[in-house]
């Protein structure tokens, strides 16, 4: 008798051992992807469309290199089909989780569909990949084959819906970069310097041809001191740079030191605008998407500078 | 030029090697092994499901192999690139930021990421000439979401033009375009051919394919038939690529008769 119940649970158990190695889809047939920035999130909702679900853990102006990870996301990364994070030391604190749960889930950093010769390894890095690969819109289109491949894995069916939808958000970053090329070309050359309080442009400077300068290092984990103040200071002045930027994700009292210092020096800096660095716009913002979030920022900048 | 479509020695542009490509380790395209010769149009058919896109995604690479390999004139795709030039299947354009013609065009140009992209004159000079060729120069500053589906459909052409590449891959180049659009198209595919180029086309209508291609490809998960359209795109391999799809085989041999006839 005992025995017989035993084969009974038994069975049971492997049954639903079968029901979860097929990765049946949750969420009324929907693929659960969960996502890390607002950037990759997006990247997910482009090529996933319908078919899937995405939630995004860092809402807007959230910066990544401090963000922890709560009760809520653990949640979340548990019920996930997929979890797509940007990579490169970005989400500095949800490493270790993601080694963890690589064990078990479906994981995937998109910055690792982009060859290692393209990155680049600012000497404050000691050595690390400048994470923010956004901001060159070519470089971030390469990102797109990962997640159709990804998807794909896990939803065979939906494999072509997802190479098509690829293919068209693939075309529209190319008409983005496009696009960024010819507005830049609209700042006289010689003003074409962006200063930011944060260094998350380093791949936006080299695409488009424009000289970035930073108040602090990569990270807002660092704090920026008066040697950097004064230096930057110098510079404004000396070159007649007629604006900098603030961004969501940095204090403002940190530009707002580099403008007094400027005004000392009978140097007026206007603030060019907000730029959007780690971490995409609310609703409404016209940034609340990868693309409005670049027309956002590369507006700001040509309209500032030009 | 010696004959194209029955090539000697030359180094093939492309060679498919033993190519399976599966997802998540269900085979949807098996064993290909196939060369294409310099210098051909080539026209992919097969049902839906086939294959076709699969084949041109995995030979540049947007897709992994599960076994097997590709060589773009004897190297492998990552060093050959810029030597391939791509039209992927299109959706009509409702971009949000305001890109022209031209500009469009310009973006064949850009031959490498990460680095600075700056188009010279010489780069404006040769889009301008490839909106000229796809005869939409005058809408040179017209904003892309304001043209017609053909006309787009022209203005990415013109981009490959630009792009000036040795091998293009084209997704249903013909799908949703007016007939003036379909005939300038399949000009510029002949015109690109008589400069030594190869172009593998994506194709779904049989009636059209041994007017416009000299190679064929018939795929059903497989390779039915590869090789010259008048040696292989027989009613017994239409058959065998497309089953029991009675309507559509008795169309294609109504347009292999009426082709016979033409000639």
């Amino acid at each position: 008798m005992l025995c017989r119940y035993a084969t009974y649970f038994f069975l049971v158990f492997l049954l639903g051992c079968a029901e979860n190695s097929t990765e049946e889809l949750d969420d009324g047939g929907h693929v659960v992807v969960v996502c890390t920035t607002g950037m990759v999130a997006d990247l997910a909702k482009r090529i996933g469309g319908d078919r899937v679900r995405v939630m995004g853990l860092m809402g807007p102006g959230v910066d990544p290199h401090y963000y922890k990870a709560s009760q809520g996301d653990l949640a979340k990364l548990e019920r996930a089909d997929l979890i797509l994070y940007n990579g490169l030391l970005l989400e500095g604190k949800m490493q270790d989780i993601f080694g963890k749960m690589a064990r078990a889930k479906r994981i995937v950093a998109v910055a690792d569909a982009i060859d290692k010769s393209d990155l680049l390894q600012p000497a404050e890095l000691e050595g690390h990949y400048d994470p923010h690969i956004w901001f060159d819109v070519a470089l971030w289109s390469k990102t797109v084959d990962s997640v159709v491949r990804a998807l794909a894995e896990i939803d065979l069916e939906g494999a072509e819906t997802y190479q098509r939808n690829g293919d068209a958000y693939r075309e529209e970053l190319a008409a983005l970069d496009a696009w960024v090329i010819e507005q830049v070309e609209q700042i006289p050359s010689g003003q074409r310097v962006l200063i930011t309080a944060h260094d998350a442009f380093g791949y936006f400077g080299r695409a488009y041809g424009i000289e970035v300068m930073g108040l602090q290092g990569i990270s807002t984990v660092a704090e920026y001191g008066v040697n950097d103040v004064t230096g930057l200071v110098d510079f404004i002045s000396e070159r007649k740079i007629r604006a900098i930027f603030v961004e969501s994700s940095v204090p403002e009292r940190s530009i707002e030191a580099v403008r007094q210092g400027c005004l000392e020096r009978g140097h007026t800096v206007s603030i060019g605008g907000t730029l959007y660095s780690d971490a995409m716009g609310g609703q409404g913002s016209g940034a609340d998407t990868y693309v409005g979030m670049v027309k956002s920022n590369v507006e700001t900048v040509v309209g500032a500078l030009r | 030029m010696s004959d194209p479509v029955h090539p000697t020695e030359a180094v093939p542009p492309i060679q498919i090697h033993d190519m399976t490509i599966a997802y998540h380790k269900k085979p949807v395209l098996w064993d290909v092994d196939l060369d294409v010769p310099e210098g051909v149009l080539v026209g992919i058919i097969g049902p839906n499901g086939a294959g076709k896109s699969t084949m041109i995604k995995a030979v540049m690479d947007l897709i992994p192999k599960a076994s097997g390999w590709v060589k773009i004139y004897d190297r492998p795709y990552d060093q050959m690139r810029s030597a391939i030039g791509y039209v992927p299947q299109r959706e009509s354009v409702d971009w949000d930021f305001p890109v022209n013609a031209l500009d469009v065009v310009l973006m064949g140009r850009y031959g490498h990421v990460g680095w600075l992209r700056r188009p010279s004159s010489e780069d404006r000079r040769i889009a301008a000439e490839a909106l000229e060729k796809v005869g939409m120069a005058e809408f040179a500053q017209r904003q892309i979401s304001q043209l017609s589906g053909g006309q787009q459909q022209r203005v990415f052409l013109a981009r490959a033009l630009a792009q000036d590449a040795r091998i293009y891959m084209m997704d249903e180049p013909f799908a949703g375009v007016d007939a003036a659009t379909e005939r300038a198209i399949i000009d510029i595919l002949i015109e690109l051919r008589s400069q030594g180029k190869t172009i593998l086309v994506v194709h779904h209508d049989l009636q059209t394919v041994t007017a416009y291609f000299d190679w064929v490809i018939m795929l059903n998960m497989r390779v039915v038939a590869a090789g010259p359209t008048n040696e292989v795109f027989t009613d017994e391999n239409l058959q065998k690529t497309y089953g029991g799809r009675l309507t559509v085989l008795s169309q294609a041999a109504q347009a292999m008769a009426d082709h016979r006839r033409g000639n």
